[in-house]
């Protein structure tokens, strides 16, 4: 044992000598990586990196990335801490067996990415007073528009609720065919994809929406009801030289890709395509009279090119391209009409190239010119009638926008359109979209031929905050020409803001409009020619009370009253007019009168985890023509409310809602009918003009969202269930063949959407 | 007009309703199914007769028609079908006539007491008229009232085509239709307990013609003759249909006992001339 001992004491010893004569030599290794945002992979820049436990730290680059020089192997801990970030800690054993550096790419989780989050909703990039704004944070995570950036306008007040299926815009009391709607400045013919199911811009393209009422700007005209202007948004490329993202949901699919060209130009593609048609076949499998040939089908195409040129210049190209497709054989004619029989096809599509230019000539002096070069083009046939119509089209913009003074900017421009249209048209003449008499007992008429309509527009706008006053003055002037009445119209508009402080804005404004005339209503054939363009004086006073006092959660709430009165409005006419010596049906006449007015209010309140949305308008629009006593117009909703909440979960869930209250929609009771022997259809007889209302409607709309934060890929899912308590609201009435007996015909019973989607 | 076409489409097809309405081929109640005139188009001047095709299968007698005639005031831009003294060309072809037919034998369906109306002369009817109306034809209105004893009361119209025919010599006439045929032969019992394709036994051509349109170029086009199917029992796949095509009929297993089983076809070329086949059984 002691001989043990005494071997043992020797070699250690001599290990000891062995170690303190020759150090054992510790391999160290280079450590490189980049941390970025978890999900987003957003480059983290000036974050500190640490690795324990040797508290060696260093500090990401601009693009996030950071370097160790020399990390002795070994057991390392990787620790990232950052505000708004969760904590990281990441373990990794490193061995430096034929290893010389280490690549280690660290992901920093946030702690919420709600959509939500910090957004001053609102009140970005106004400058129109009459201006409500919709971000694309917001327009993407409200309940019951399904990410639509026009749908999600319908939550907002003075917009009143169309019947059915479509998702047009009416605003204040007016008609659809009131609104405009344009892209960056540039209309576009629609904004739907079959009339409603989605609008024709990627969402995520958007910037923001634009919703102009009562009292809208000299920059805009041509509409008596207001405008609805879609953004587009520029590449995003500061966090990332390139991103992307693909989805898909019950009845589409499509993606968006973004990158940077080079330091100074960039750009965005994206596209969508539809297989609701699928599905549509599906349903309708088993239908022995219907034969859907071509399912109804929609694609759409977005790109955005945007160069710096210089410091001055910047140029911009924005284009869009628009298909919906459908066709089907109806085997029978329809019961109301046995004239609608065969085929019925459906193109209607569009292009668009909108090239921008900005220049800033110096800190007061900027010039946009911007064109919209394209063509539109629309075919409906159904059987023996039809409807083709092939546009060029042409319309400019520019403004030179300068700042006089301290006090004074002004801004001068153009609005112009040209249209070359060639059209070929086989249809019944003289119906109004209100008409109940069946097509079958229409007179057909048909007409090819081209025709140029040319729309300009001219207006100068001003901006006078006097020095040290709580006023701003809006004075401004429009000039119009349209080209198919043949028409110059000087119409004045004045605008006022008043700050009552730095939480409290009072405006007003007001002013004359003029729409042009639909262009059937001017056709000789299907129209009068002798018609006038419809008019409109516009007034406002409102104001916008931010509750925030500088936080970031709060209340805000803006609000107001309108009114408005049109005069000259286009009305069916059924009376017969000599021209030109001979006896014709006037078709259409400028008769109608009308009047809107009501007050509206928007409540928004955010305080994480809620946000909340209630808008709630009031409204009374009538209309008179001679010899029609004075009646309710067709969307003269007296109440809409529209209630929004979402709470945001924790682990990125999101439950959201919306509920909905508008009064029924006025209708015509019908009190007889004629049977047309010639047209084997029965003629109603119509009794009081919209003297009787459908039911109230009433809806609850259900989204559940919820985020899964892989490393390089956030995926978002979310399930949308509109009308979850299944209320069975009346759109419209389906009568029997004579008119005697009738029955409600209720809108979608509730209706479950599920999408996904992968942001790369 | 392209949403009123798409909401049409929408609303008919996908729209939400439990459809308990009467159906529009079924017979049961006061209709008039046709108004016959022996020539469709004439020249100013002219006289037609005119001979309803009616129903009121359970209905009690007592039926009186009352017609009246005035140049159309409008009806395809919303004036209501009707004619009043005041109106151009207005004519009373019958207050309060009662009908010796249908008779009671008969359900009170079938062919009506026919009447007649002469239409005004060229200086009334063409006055102020356009060369495009006086070619295609200027729309004489008949409306036929009926009124059942029991205080029902149905109201319908048709147009007599006036033409210039020094500027379109060639009027309309009348489709020929000789029988209805189950599975391609005549129907001649009451096919109780068979499901039988019905059509319509067409010997006429459908007649080319042309229009004027608003330019005043002329197109060609060709009538398509359509055939409305009405029923007293039993069921039908299609309630109309195109030329000779068949539609499905499923009898009932028995024939009525206390009245008879009608089968009525009418057929249309579309631009006012009809002809009207009934088959009574037994």
């Amino acid at each position: 044992m002691r001989f043990f001992f005494a071997i043992c004491i020797f070699l250690f010893s001599d290990f000891g000598i062995a170690q303190e004569e020759k150090p054992v030599e510790v391999k160290t290794l280079k450590i490189e990586g980049r941390l970025v945002e978890k999900g987003t992979k957003i480059p983290l820049a000036d974050y500190q990196v640490v690795i324990l436990p040797h508290q060696f730290k260093t500090r990401t680059d601009s693009k996030g990335y950071y370097v160790f020089e020399s990390v002795p192997e070994g057991e390392v801990d990787f620790v990232v801490v950052a505000a708004n970030y969760e904590k990281l800690e990441k373990k990794l054993f490193l061995t430096a067996d034929g290893v010389k550096a280490y690549t280690v790419d660290l992901y920093l989780a946030k702690i919420s990415y709600s959509e939500f989050e910090t957004t001053i909703v609102g009140e970005k990039n106004k400058r129109d007073s009459t201006v409500r704004v919709l971000q694309q944070k917001e327009f993407l995570a409200l309940p019951g528009a399904g990410g639509d950036p026009v749908k999600a306008v319908q939550n907002l007040p003075g917009v009143s609720r169309v019947a059915g299926f479509s998702s047009q815009v009416v605003i204040q009391g007016s008609e659809p065919k009131d609104t405009r709607y344009d892209l960056d400045g540039h209309e576009i013919p629609l904004v739907f994809h079959f009339g409603g199911l989605t609008s024709v811009v990627m969402p995520e393209a958007v910037e923001q929406v634009d919703y102009l009422s009562a009292g809208y700007g000299p920059e805009y005209s041509r509409a008596l009801g207001g405008i609805v202007s879609l953004k587009t948004r520029k590449p995003q490329i500061s966090d990332r030289d390139s991103k992307g993202f693909a989805f898909m949901d019950t009845m589409k699919m499509g993606g968006l890709y973004e990158s940077k060209i080079d330091d100074h130009s960039s750009y965005l593609i994206s596209a969508r395509y539809s297989y609701i048609g699928a599905v549509l076949r599906a349903a309708l499998k088993d239908n022995s009279s219907f034969d859907l040939t071509v399912a109804p089908e929609f694609a759409d195409i977005t790109g955005i090119y945007v160069n710096q040129l210089n410091e001055r210049d910047e140029l911009k190209i924005v284009t869009l391209a628009s298909r919906d497709t459908l066709e089907f054989l109806l085997k029978e004619p329809l019961k109301e009409e046995p004239g609608l029989r065969g085929t019925f096809y459906n193109e209607t599509s569009f292009v668009r190239v909108v090239p921008h230019w900005t220049r800033k000539w110096d800190t007061d002096r900027t010039s946009r010119v911007s064109l919209g070069v394209g063509t539109n083009k629309i075919i409906i046939d159904i059987g023996d009638q039809y409807f083709k119509n092939d546009v060029n089209t042409l319309t400019l913009r520019g403004e030179w926008d300068q700042k006089f003074t301290k006090d004074w900017s002004s801004q001068i421009g153009i609005d112009n359109q040209y249209y070359q249209a060639k059209y070929n048209v086989r249809l019944p003449a003289g119906r109004s979209e209100t008409s109940q008499t069946p097509f079958s007992a229409s007179e057909i008429r048909e007409v090819e031929g081209q025709s140029n309509i040319n729309n300009i527009g001219t207006y100068w706008r001003n901006e006078w905050n006097p020095e040290g006053s709580k006023w701003t003055y809006l004075p401004s002037l429009r000039h119009d020409y349209f080209n198919l009445t043949k028409e110059h119209r000087i119409s004045p508009r004045l605008g006022a803001r008043y700050k009552w402080d730095e939480s409290l804005l009072i405006k007003g404004s007001g002013g004359m409009y003029a729409q042009p005339p639909q262009p059937q209503e001017v056709s000789t054939s299907f129209g009068n020619p002798e018609i006038k363009s419809p008019l409109a004086m516009h007034a406002m006073l409102g104001f916008e009370k931010d509750f925030r006092q500088g936080a970031t959660e709060g209340w805000i709430l803006n609000g107001g009253v309108f009114h408005r009165d049109f005069s000259r409005l286009v009305v069916s006419s059924s009376q017969y007019i000599v021209r030109e010596g001979t006896l014709v049906p006037e078709i259409y006449s400028n008769k109608g009168q009308g009047r809107a007015q009501g007050l509206e209010f928007l409540l928004k309140g955010e305080m994480n985890p809620w946000t909340t949305w209630l808008s709630y308008t009031l409204t009374q629009s009538r209309r008179w023509e001679p010899g029609v006593a004075e009646h309710p117009s067709q969307y003269d909703q007296t109440q809409n409310v529209n209630l929004v909440g979402s709470y945001q979960f924790p682990k990125e869930w999101k439950l959201s809602g919306r509920l909905r209250y508008v009064t029924g929609n006025p209708k015509t009771p019908i009190v007889g009918a004629s049977f047309d022997s010639d047209n084997d259809v029965y003629i109603p007889k119509q009794g009081p003009i919209y003297s009787e209302r459908m039911r109230d409607f009433s809806q609850f709309d259900l989204r559940v969202d919820k985020k899964i934060i892989d490393d390089k890929v956030l995926w978002s899912f979310y399930a949308d269930i509109q009308n979850i308590l299944n209320s069975k609201n009346p759109e419209t009435i389906r009568y029997s063949y004579d008119y005697s007996t009738k029955e409600d015909v209720t809108g979608l019973p509730m209706f479950f959407a599920i999408g996904v989607k992968g942001e790369f | 007009m392209k949403h009123i076409l798409l909401s049409l489409f929408v609303i008919t097809q996908l729209g939400c309703s439990e459809d308990k309405l009467p159906k529009y081929v079924e017979l049961n109640s006061l209709r008039v199914l046709a108004l016959v005139a022996d020539t469709p188009e004439v020249a100013p001047g002219a006289t037609v007769t005119l001979t309803p095709a009616i129903s009121d299968i359970n209905g009690s007698g007592g039926l009186m028609f009352t017609a009246e005639a005035c140049v159309d005031p409008g009806v395809y831009f919303g004036v209501e079908p009707a004619c009043t003294a005041t109106m151009t060309g207005y004519q009373s072809l019958g207050v309060n006539v009662p009908l010796t037919t249908p008779t009671v034998a008969n359900n009170y369906t079938g062919a009506a007491n026919s009447f007649t109306v002469t239409v005004p002369s060229s200086s009334t009817i063409f006055a102020n008229k356009s060369t495009r109306d006086q070619y295609n034809g200027v729309a004489y209105l008949v409306t036929y009232t009926l009124d059942s004893g029991d205080g029902r009361r149905v109201k319908s119209f048709r147009r007599i085509s006036v033409v210039n025919t020094a500027l379109r010599p060639t009027l309309n006439s009348n489709p020929t239709v000789t029988d209805i045929l189950s599975n391609g032969t005549s129907l001649t019992t009451y096919p109780a307990g068979q499901t039988v394709t019905l059509s319509a036994q067409i010997s006429s051509t459908p007649e080319t013609y042309s229009v004027m349109n608003t330019e005043g170029g002329l197109k060609s086009i060709t009538e398509t003759h359509q055939t409305t199917w009405f029923i007293s029992d039993g069921s039908l796949k299609y309630y109309r249909t195109l030329s000779t095509d068949g539609n499905e009929y499923a009898a009932v297993a028995t024939a009525p006992s206390t009245r008879k089983a009608f089968i009525i076809s009418v057929t249309r070329d579309g631009r006012g001339g009809m002809a009207v086949v009934t088959k009574a059984f037994p």
